[in-house]
């Protein structure tokens, strides 16, 4: 993992690099003139080699410090905590209820085949994988907001809120609402087709008619011996949603104004805010291998053949 | 020694896109208690299906059970609902099926899955089941039976994890025992120990057996009494001396020819020629007439039915005629 780390920091500071303009272009005044720049830039390193420079972003990076971010006058580090945990509660909350949607009506999808059932949650899932979020999330900011005006428009607290503990998390819940539909439905679509066809290879196996042939009721056959084994290759999934948590979902966070890490990234990067984005893709690398390494503990725990003696 | 199961004129039908395919049609056949009851013929030709059949583990659709009765025990099972088959199945009749590697579940360990059918049919709790799994674990020969009933599946033999279904079908002291291929998958020292295990456990429990299989040396070796199935229907049904000494149809005879013999000095087996006939696509007549080297014409024209020519041997040929 420390290696595939150095690794991404080596390509994260080239593309940063190879990026038009430096600090200076981002952060100073453009009507300076160029000894000061070039005063500032000795300064700050700017003028030494690449090398030189990628040491002592690292050396920083190591003490949990990723610079100033141009845009926001602050440090990275303050401006990420600020953002990043209200995309991780709303994307936290869209992944609890897609699983808690989607695992069972995969299984009921499976186990009537080419029923009516089945067919009605292919044509939901085909719609949720191709209704584009912006477009979604609009007709519903304009059907409940706007028309029966039973959800609010934008925003994550009422303004001038200052409610706290419970209210607060009510006020929230309640804001949430939209975005969340729009969230889920996408992730929904995926992860019940993921389960249905799962499921429908591990109904064929022999141990699902050993199940039956031992007198089990069709639900403790289906629940316990088939969904268990269905679920090996779902669950392993969930360690590569981690960094997914955090990463914010830009378009849905924009169009609900919903204040995530998502418009933050569109706006380094409109900004040129290299320190702001050079952080957020070190955080997203390092969640995306952490994510990885729980994908790998999970399987070892749902699947006894894999455990290590 | 009294019927304990009797199959009367069963049909089994799977209705697929192609066509109907007649599975098992008009098969009767009786299991007496006690008895090991062997049913040969080769892949397809509805022996599984009729044993699946009884305990209406039929996947359906397509299949279906169309018409006959299964009497066991004085009830027809044919008509029995759900949850009274739930009762009968793993506690009275019992299935051993063919590929241990791919009949337990993975997830579960060995001593899991056997608990599981004794708790739901016998009045234990766990800790009593656990006893009990241990001790079935211990009777069909499995060295440290304490150790393996934490085990999962993956961690035994093919001839273990067999050993563990035998324990898992036994458990609950069943009637009936159907061991659909029990050996086939395994190699042939290992097939040799469950075979004698099996009829070990049959002389202590009385269990009957049927004793599903297409290898004639497993036949003659456990079974009292013989059916021989082709096509879905049963040409010849005699007692295990009979069949082998003195067999009718010509199918059993071409099947009984082309066993190997120790000892003799052939280049080639002998085999039937021919193929068996596509399900959907049956020939007129006997289903067997276009690998017959005894075909006649009526043999094109009539279906030949089932009739006792000696007592307790029966016969689906022209050749032979009813005695009465």
């Amino acid at each position: 993992m420390i290696p595939v780390l150095i690794g991404v920091s080596i390509i994260i500071f080239l593309i940063f690099q190879a990026a038009p303009g430096d600090a200076l272009t981002g952060m100073m005044d453009p009507k300076m003139s160029y000894e000061t720049k070039q005063k500032i830039r000795k300064q700050l390193h700017l003028d030494e080699p690449a090398i030189v420079q990628y040491k002592y972003w690292v050396q920083n990076v190591i003490r949990g410090d990723f610079g100033e971010s141009f845009y926001f006058k602050q440090p990275v580090g303050r401006v990420m905590n600020t953002y990043i945990w209200n995309s991780f509660y709303l994307s936290l909350a869209s992944f609890i209820l897609s699983v808690l949607i989607a695992i069972p009506i995969g299984v009921i999808s499976a186990t009537r085949q080419y029923s009516f059932i089945d067919y009605f949650f292919t044509v939901f899932a085909l719609i949720g994988i191709s209704m584009p979020s912006f477009f979604f999330g609009l007709l519903l900011i304009k059907w409940f907001a706007v028309d029966i005006n039973l959800f609010p428009v934008s925003g994550m607290m009422t303004p001038g809120s200052t409610a706290v503990g419970f209210e607060k998390f009510k006020d929230v819940l309640y804001h949430m609402v939209l975005p969340l539909t729009v969230l889920t439905l996408g992730s929904v679509a995926g992860l019940m087709r993921y389960t249905r066809s799962s499921m429908l290879e591990v109904i064929r196996q022999d141990y699902i008619r050993t199940a039956r042939a031992k007198g089990l009721r069709e639900k403790v056959v289906i629940y316990k011996h088939a969904l268990r084994n269905a679920l090996i290759p779902v669950v392993t999934i969930f360690g590569m949603w981690l960094p997914g948590l955090f990463s914010g979902a830009m378009i849905t966070e924009a169009i609900f104004n919903w204040p995530g890490i998502g418009p933050i990234e569109l706006l380094a990067v409109n900004n040129r805010d290299y320190p702001l984005l050079m952080g957020i893709n070190m955080l997203l690398a390092f969640l995306t291998l952490l994510g990885n390494l729980i994908a790998d503990v999970t399987y070892a725990i749902v699947d006894p053949r894999i455990r290590l003696k | 020694m009294g019927e304990l199961l009797s199959i009367k004129n069963l049909k089994t039908y799977f209705y697929t896109e192609d066509g109907v395919i007649k599975a098992v049609d008009d098969v009767s056949l009786t299991i007496r208690e006690g008895e090991t009851l062997g049913v040969v013929g080769e892949s397809g030709c509805g022996k599984s299906i009729t044993a699946m059949s009884i305990l209406k583990l039929i996947p359906n659709p397509p299949g279906k059970i169309v018409s006959g009765e299964i009497i066991f025990e004085g009830k027809d099972l044919t008509k029995a609902t759900d949850s009274e088959i739930r009762k009968i199945r793993g506690n009275k009749i019992s299935v051993i099926f063919q590929e241990p590697m791919t009949s337990l579940n993975p997830v579960f360990t060995i001593g899991d899955q056997i608990i599981e059918a004794i708790v739901l049919h016998q009045n234990m709790n766990r800790e009593q089941a656990r006893e009990k799994a241990i001790d079935m674990l211990k009777l069909v020969g499995i060295p440290r039976a304490n150790e393996v009933v934490d085990a999962y599946p993956h961690e035994l033999s093919g001839g273990m994890r067999q050993r563990a279904m035998i324990a898992m079908a036994m458990a609950c002291n069943p009637k009936l025992l159907i061991a659909d291929e029990p050996t086939t998958a395994l190699d042939v020292t290992i097939q040799a120990q469950i075979l004698d295990l099996m009829r070990e456990l049959k002389n202590k429990t009385n269990t009957s057996i049927m004793l599903i299989t297409h290898d004639l040396g497993v036949v003659a070796e456990m079974a009292d009494h013989v059916v021989v199935m082709y096509a879905g229907k049963i040409v010849e049904e005699a007692d295990v001396f009979e069949i082998f000494k003195n067999p009718l149809h010509p199918y059993t005879i071409g099947l009984l020819e082309s066993k190997p013999i120790l000892n003799q000095d052939k280049e080639r087996l002998n085999s039937i020629p021919g193929q068996v006939p596509n399900p959907l696509n049956m020939p007129e007549g006997c289903y067997f007439h276009p690998r017959c080297s005894k075909a006649m014409d009526i043999c094109r024209k009539e279906q030949p039915k089932l009739c006792s020519v000696k007592d307790g041997h029966k016969v689906a040929c022209h050749l032979y005629k009813e005695v009465k």
